[in-house]
């Protein structure tokens, strides 16, 4: 969360282009990562991102401050756009393909080989599990969110979402030392 | 193992979009219009909400000359025929018409009374006389 985020958004609710402008730097690769991890895809993953933050300052005016950070209902703007590009999508994307994008993550070189193999099986496990598993595992363990502010992205109860985790990270070993 | 696990999940935290798509994405989204409801809950652009007003208050100004312009004609000017009953001088005649018949109708019965009481008088009158 942004010191100061709830005037930001207050004076873009009003119109003014820079404070949206702090909140979509802020904001910009964690939704980029939660899309990615999800559609696999790097330009499937800028268009959809573009679209989230675009849907969010053309429709300001209808967020509501429950006292949750900005993410939440940016996450929840996410969720809506990547379910919407599977319906609308014939074919999904080859998951067996190491992605550019994880080469990058690290360097490729002999001792980090692993490293990048590795990556590569975790992603791909987690493009195996249920959407909400996906959304998740993310949220907690890659963008550090608190049980509280996934709850309030997926319309979940803390409780459910504590459920979810724990069998996400299950279903995920499963999934990695299954095939070892 | 899970910690293993969880390490490499927090590899996945270093991704970041390519610096010239932020910087491209950032201006398209900032140069378009924010989005308002009108009055029937409907999402608009603000530049279409002023058309719709300038639209609305336009055919209001139309329609307010049009009912003004209407009662600067009398109807005597409109018609080429002039109703009697709408006629002023015919109205107030009827007017004068109407009280002067009360009033005659008020003295008719008053006199009609006044012979009654004196047919009373006269029969009292002579049932005396006997």
């Amino acid at each position: 969360m942004i010191e100061g985020e709830d005037r930001l958004i207050r004076r873009a609710r009003n119109g003014e282009m820079e404070p949206f402008g702090q909140l979509y730097d802020h904001y910009i690769a964690p939704i980029y990562r939660f899309i990615l991890v999800k559609v696999t895809n790097k330009h499937e993953a800028e268009d959809l991102t573009h679209d989230v933050f675009l849907s969010a300052w053309q429709n300001l005016k209808s967020y509501k401050h429950k006292g949750f950070p900005f993410s939440s209902w940016l996450y929840q703007i996410a969720r809506n756009k990547v379910i919407d590009h599977y319906r609308t999508k014939k074919n999904h994307s080859n998951f067996e393909n190491v992605d550019e994008e994880l080469l990058q993550v690290a360097d490729v070189s002999e001792t980090n080989l692993n490293t990048v193999l590795e990556l590569e099986q975790v992603k791909t496990a987690v493009a195996n599990l249920s959407s909400e598993q996906q959304d998740v595992i993310i949220m907690k363990f890659v963008e550090d969110l608190s049980n509280e502010e996934i709850a309030e992205a997926l319309g979940k109860t803390e409780g459910a979402v504590r459920l979810l985790q724990h069998r996400a990270v299950n279903n995920l070993k499963t999934l990695l030392w299954k095939k070892d | 193992m899970e910690e293993g696990l969880m390490k490499i999940l927090k590899e996945l935290k270093s991704i970041r979009p390519e610096e010239g798509f932020i910087k491209r994405s950032r201006q398209i989204i900032l140069a378009s219009p924010q989005l308002r409801r009108n009055l029937l809950g409907i999402k608009i652009s603000i530049f279409e909400s002023f058309r719709l007003a300038a639209a609305v208050g336009l055919a209001s100004a139309l329609i307010f000359v049009a009912l003004g312009g209407v009662s600067f004609f009398s109807i005597k000017n409109l018609s080429p025929m002039i109703l009697s009953s709408l006629n002023d001088e015919n109205i107030k005649a009827e007017e004068a018409k109407v009280n002067f018949e009360i009033q005659l109708g008020e003295v008719t019965y008053n006199l009609g009374e006044e012979k009654e009481i004196g047919a009373k008088i006269d029969e009292l009158l002579k049932d005396l006389s006997l």
